[in-house]
């Protein structure tokens, strides 16, 4: 066989075009107007260090990006009068959501995202807004800030909501059923309970960020409005399959992005006893984040009664390889120092399935050690857990089942509770505070 | 270098594709994209999806074996398809830095079948295409892993973050991890490029040297229980050294 210079350059020249051809392309999708689908949509609240004093604003609009993109908010219900609410902000980021090709063919509509950074909240609070995309406004929506002392509170806790492959096939035409039903367990236990404040996301909201995948993620979002439109800020966390521009774009986090870029990690404190570290396992463990990870957990320790690290990928992987890089890299670099300061709970996702290990320090049972709690249930397929593994044994477990958790914070524990689809419980446990002298 | 004949750099291929095949094993047993895809996106029973991969990975094993002791042509080009197969899904299921990336990145394993199955035919006749084969094979790997590193590939960063204070005790800052990627993927590119014009023996074995370090990177960051991502990569080593070999074969033969 002769393979000439020129067959040479070719194969070269083929390489090249596949490698341009991996980038995301931005097109225009010509759509048919419906004046109906200007107004604003997918309203959310999105927390990130201090949810006493601040939050973040997001909402998207379909077909045009808009001039005038505001917040009216006030701490008094005002009927969404736009001229009533005390005060109003501007969207801080406008743009044009990215589109690429598998986007355009799953017809989905051009978005535009906006959020807004309001600031200087009192805590414990109740905010009542509505947003104003030209002369298009929303609905009167409200979300109660976190709180600044000693009371006790609750959280939700759940990740992993995606579902299919490239091509959503829940969207529209299959809807995602799963996902919706764990929505709406989300929003019955919002209205059961107002101590529930927030919601901790473990990530991998769909397959893909592309807009087809979020898009779809944040329509089926709106199911979690709770009585009189009450909205459950969001914690946002990054998984493996939120890594396309269309995440950067639609969650948007304020001063911890302009500080870090979008290769966050971030601290959040709730009231005065409680702390709950956001890390990020798509980006280096090892590097600025270990080292920020270590100075936060020193110093957070000191000042809390309870201490909590989210994130997505599993230091103790109950489905997938327990040797497997990813987690072994976590298991390594970060666990040690859980341990060295004494984190009262770790949340984990990605493996698609609910579990509690026993308590774990130095890679074995014991008592004082720190229970892992996951992983990824809001609607994603469950899979099988490995049973024969040591850190599931009981009072561990592990089982296939959609689950979402609630937390509670009070003085005495955490009392932790996960909840199937239909609102069962599913496990049960309290952590004590850690007598740490 | 003497009494190098093509018998030996056949053999030397064949046994990187034996360890490739070991890699991809262990690998496939470990759980990977095919499972994923399978459950997550075709509906397959997670049980069921999980047989398909152990048997695909039985299927690696058990062909890269005999693929060794008898290179038969058709299992050769079956096994490239597999690996080229392997390389879509990853890239097609993501879910880890650069898996877009996932076929270039994985051409040297893809293609190394194919320049087997040159030399094993009709050795003679097609030196010079296994040669060009392997070589624009490994080029595309170098140059894909260079504009990785070039690209701050987080889990580069960590290996030689984690990789530096385990063997040398020194925990550098992220910063300074970043600069020496930097500088890493330059060299890979450059490397990969200059081969194709001035292919010399001082550059392939520097290719070994560095493939060899990159693959076992895996292990110093994390331990011996990642010798399967050491083995996946045994072409980025040996087809180096067996590239030096064709490369005297070839200049002998042009001796009159």
């Amino acid at each position: 066989m002769k393979l000439s210079s020129s067959a040479i350059l070719a194969l070269f020249l083929l390489f090249s075009f596949y490698f341009f051809s991996c980038k995301p392309k931005d097109e225009n999708q010509q759509v048919f107007i419906d004046k109906a689908e200007l107004a604003p949509r997918h309203l959310r609240v999105i927390w990130t260090e201090n949810p006493s004093t601040s939050a973040i604003i997001s909402w998207t609009t379909l077909h045009e990006h808009g001039k005038v993109h505001r917040v009216f908010y006030d701490s008094l219900r005002r009927g969404g009068e736009k001229r009533n609410y005390v005060s109003q902000v501007s969207a801080s980021k406008n743009g044009a959501i990215s589109m690429v090709d598998e986007d355009l063919k799953e017809g989905v509509p051009q978005g535009y995202y906006h959020h807004a950074d309001l600031t200087n909240l009192k805590p414990s609070t109740k905010y009542y807004f509505v947003v104003e995309s030209d002369d298009l406004v929303s609905d009167e929506f409200y979300f109660i800030t976190g709180p600044e002392d000693d009371r006790v509170i609750s959280l939700l806790w759940g990740g992993d909501s995606r579902m299919g492959g490239p091509e959503p096939r829940y969207a529209g035409r299959t809807p995602h059923v799963d996902r919706q039903e764990m929505n709406k367990r989300i929003k019955s236990l919002m209205d059961e309970d107002p101590n529930i404040l927030g919601f901790i996301h473990g990530a991998d909201y769909g397959t893909t960020a592309d807009w087809r995948h979020l898009f779809w993620w944040f329509e089926d979002h709106e199911i979690v409005i709770g009585e009189g439109n009450r909205l459950l800020p969001l914690i946002i966390s990054r998984g493996n399959h939120d890594m396309q521009i269309g995440f950067e774009e639609n969650f948007w986090l304020g001063d911890t992005q302009r500080k870090r870029g979008f290769d966050y990690y971030f601290a959040t404190q709730f009231g005065s006893k409680t702390a709950i570290l956001t890390l990020n396992t798509e980006i280096s463990v090892a590097g600025d984040q270990r080292d920020w990870l270590e100075e936060n957990l020193s110093n957070k320790r000191k000042e809390n009664r309870w201490l909590l690290v989210n994130y997505h990928r599993p230091a103790y992987p109950v489905v997938k390889d327990f040797e497997n890089a990813t987690f072994k890299r976590v298991r390594d670099t970060w666990v040690p120092y859980f341990e060295k300061y004494n984190v009262d709970l770790a949340l984990e996702s990605d493996g698609h399935i609910l579990k509690r290990t026993v308590p774990i320090r130095n890679n074995k049972y014991d008592e004082t050690g720190i229970v892992y709690i996951g992983e990824g249930g809001l609607g994603v397929p469950q899979r099988v857990a490995d049973s024969t593994r040591w850190f599931i044994q009981p009072p561990g477990f592990a089982m296939s089942a959609h689950n979402v958790h609630k937390l509670t914070f009070s003085r005495e524990m955490i009392q932790i509770k996960a909840f199937g689809m239909d609102g069962e419980v599913l496990d049960q446990f309290e952590v004590k505070p850690r007598n740490l002298n | 270098m003497r009494d190098v004949s093509i018998s030996n750099v056949l053999w030397l291929l064949k046994l990187a594709l034996l360890l490739q095949c070991v890699g991809v094993f262990f690998y496939l047993k470990g759980g990977s994209a095919i499972e994923t895809m399978l459950f997550m996106e075709m509906g397959l029973e997670q049980a069921n999806s999980k047989l398909v991969e152990n048997i695909i990975a039985w299927v690696f094993l058990i062909f890269g074996i005999v693929a060794f002791l008898k290179p038969d042509k058709y299992l050769l080009v079956i096994i490239s398809l597999l690996t080229l197969a392997l390389a879509y899904i990853i890239k097609r299921q993501a879910g880890s830095p650069f898996t877009e990336w996932s076929i270039p990145s994985h051409f040297i394993r893809i293609i190394l079948p194919i320049g087997i199955l040159l030399l094993a035919t009709n050795k003679q006749k097609n030196i010079r295409g296994a040669y060009w084969v392997l070589l624009v094979g490994l080029s595309i790997t170098f140059i894909t892993h260079g504009l990785e590193a070039w690209s701050l590939h987080p889990r580069f960063i960590d290996y030689l973050l984690i990789s530096s204070e385990k063997t040398l005790g020194i925990r550098f800052k992220q910063s300074s991890a970043e600069i020496v990627l930097k500088v890493i993927g330059t060299i890979d590119i450059l490397v990969a490029l200059s081969t194709l014009v001035f292919p010399k023996n001082a550059v392939f074995y520097w290719m070994a040297f560095w493939g060899f370090v990159t693959a076992f990177a895996r292990v110093t960051e994390l331990g011996l229980g990642l010798y399967p991502e050491v083995l996946i990569r045994a072409g980025h080593w040996l087809v180096p050294i067996s590239l030096v070999w064709l490369n005297e074969i070839r200049n002998q033969s042009k001796v009159p």
